[in-house]
């Protein structure tokens, strides 16, 4: 990562709240890319290579998890940290989405502090 | 005889003599000493306070910085709440049709708030019973028409103050339907006073063990900016506007 630029940060979720949010919280830092859905999502990294990902589980179509897979298989992502931003907050489905590829887990309705705590782990804490 | 007596005294007033010298020395050594110990303990005292000084600009220091962390804290989370409240705002604003008000709202209570079972009612045209109009995570069949003044929902659609559970009895729960054994909050939709609808909400998520105050913030919001987008969406789709409003959008895209 070119240390001169600012970290890019694909956020994707169905939840236009949700993204709305993200991005407030986010742009300061960070350039944000955006994503409704997996198979949206995964077009865009293919096309900018983002830093980090943070995704959500439940979306319609292409789900979190499987999106999660297909992104690991991906050569421009298949080693970018990815952060499952999530309402399932069940044993099985956290397991199953460290089973799938992702790096690291936040609960929704997440606090902005453990958010950025997380994604500054993994990328820095940005411009 | 004469001679040692002679030398006797003279050695005795010798000894005296030096014994009184001896005295004096140590008097005067004494002094000194003496002069120095009050000395030394002026350096004491004046150390101590000193020290005493500083281990109070110390602590004074320390409660400074426990303060302005705690105001850190503070202002951290306002914007944690100043963000969400701003981000449901925004979203409940942007929407231009009922349905998407209603998918606003449903983004809210799942995303910001935190729950897994809730419903959202609107009031029917002669304001006497509430009708489901959404929900997420519950049996529809359980969701019938509630009247007003009816139970803990009824009570709140024909007070309009928004219930919360735990916070003190409940207006309505002498007559409480079974659906609202479960009830966390029901925030009544109000548009100029008038009550419009209502959300009930049930369930919260596993891992969100109670109530924030931001909710409460939130409730606020969806009560006064959701009840009129509802009710504004609503006026406009019975008027066809929003077809026109929806092709002017589209050729503004085009363009």
């Amino acid at each position: 990562m070119d240390p001169a630029k600012k970290p890019r940060i694909l956020i994707v979720d169905d939840s236009p709240t949700v993204l709305i949010l993200e991005e407030m919280i986010l742009r300061w830092r960070y350039e944000v890319l955006k994503a409704t859905s997996g198979a949206q999502a995964l077009r865009v990294a293919a096309d900018k290579h983002p830093d980090l990902i943070l995704l959500d589980i439940v979306m319609p179509d292409i789900d979190g998890l499987e999106t999660c897979r297909l992104f690991r298989t991906l050569e421009p992502t298949k080693a970018t940290p990815i952060i499952m931003v999530t309402t399932r907050g069940e044993t099985d489905v956290v397991e199953a989405a460290y089973a799938h590829g992702a790096t690291d887990y936040v609960m929704k309705p997440f606090n902005q502090k453990e958010l950025l705590e997380k994604i500054q782990r993994h990328v820095g804490v940005g411009a | 005889m004469t001679e040692p007596d002679e030398s006797l005294r003279d050695y005795i007033r010798t000894v005296q003599e030096n014994t009184q010298k001896y005295l004096r020395d140590l008097a005067s050594e004494n002094d000194k000493l003496c002069a120095l110990v009050r000395t030394l303990e002026g350096h004491l005292d004046r150390e101590r306070k000193d020290r005493e000084e500083v281990e109070q600009r110390i602590r004074a220091v320390e409660a400074e910085r426990r303060t302005y962390q705690e105001r850190y804290h503070e202002v951290e989370e306002q914007n944690d709440n100043v963000s969400k409240l701003y981000a449901a705002t925004l979203r409940i604003h942007r929407s231009i049709s009922h349905e998407d008000v209603l998918a606003a709202i449903h983004e809210i209570i799942i995303n910001l708030v935190g729950s897994e079972e809730f419903a959202v009612f609107e009031m029917n045209t002669d304001g006497t019973r509430l009708a489901r109009a959404s929900s997420f995570g519950m049996d529809v069949a359980r969701l019938g028409p509630i009247a007003v003044g009816t139970g803990i929902i009824g009570h709140a659609a024909r007070s309009g103050d928004t219930y919360v559970a735990g916070s003190g009895p409940a207006p309505g729960s002498a007559d409480q339907v079974p659906l609202e054994a479960n009830l966390t909050a029901c925030v009544p939709f109000l548009v100029e006073g008038v009550v419009t609808g209502a959300v009930a909400i049930f369930k919260l998520l596993g891992h969100k063990p109670r109530l924030e105050p931001v909710d409460l913030e939130l409730f606020t919001l969806l009560g006064s900016h959701a009840a009129n987008a509802l009710y504004c969406t609503s006026v406009v789709e019975s008027s066809g506007a929003p077809r026109s409003l929806h092709m002017r959008a589209a050729a503004e895209t085009r363009r």
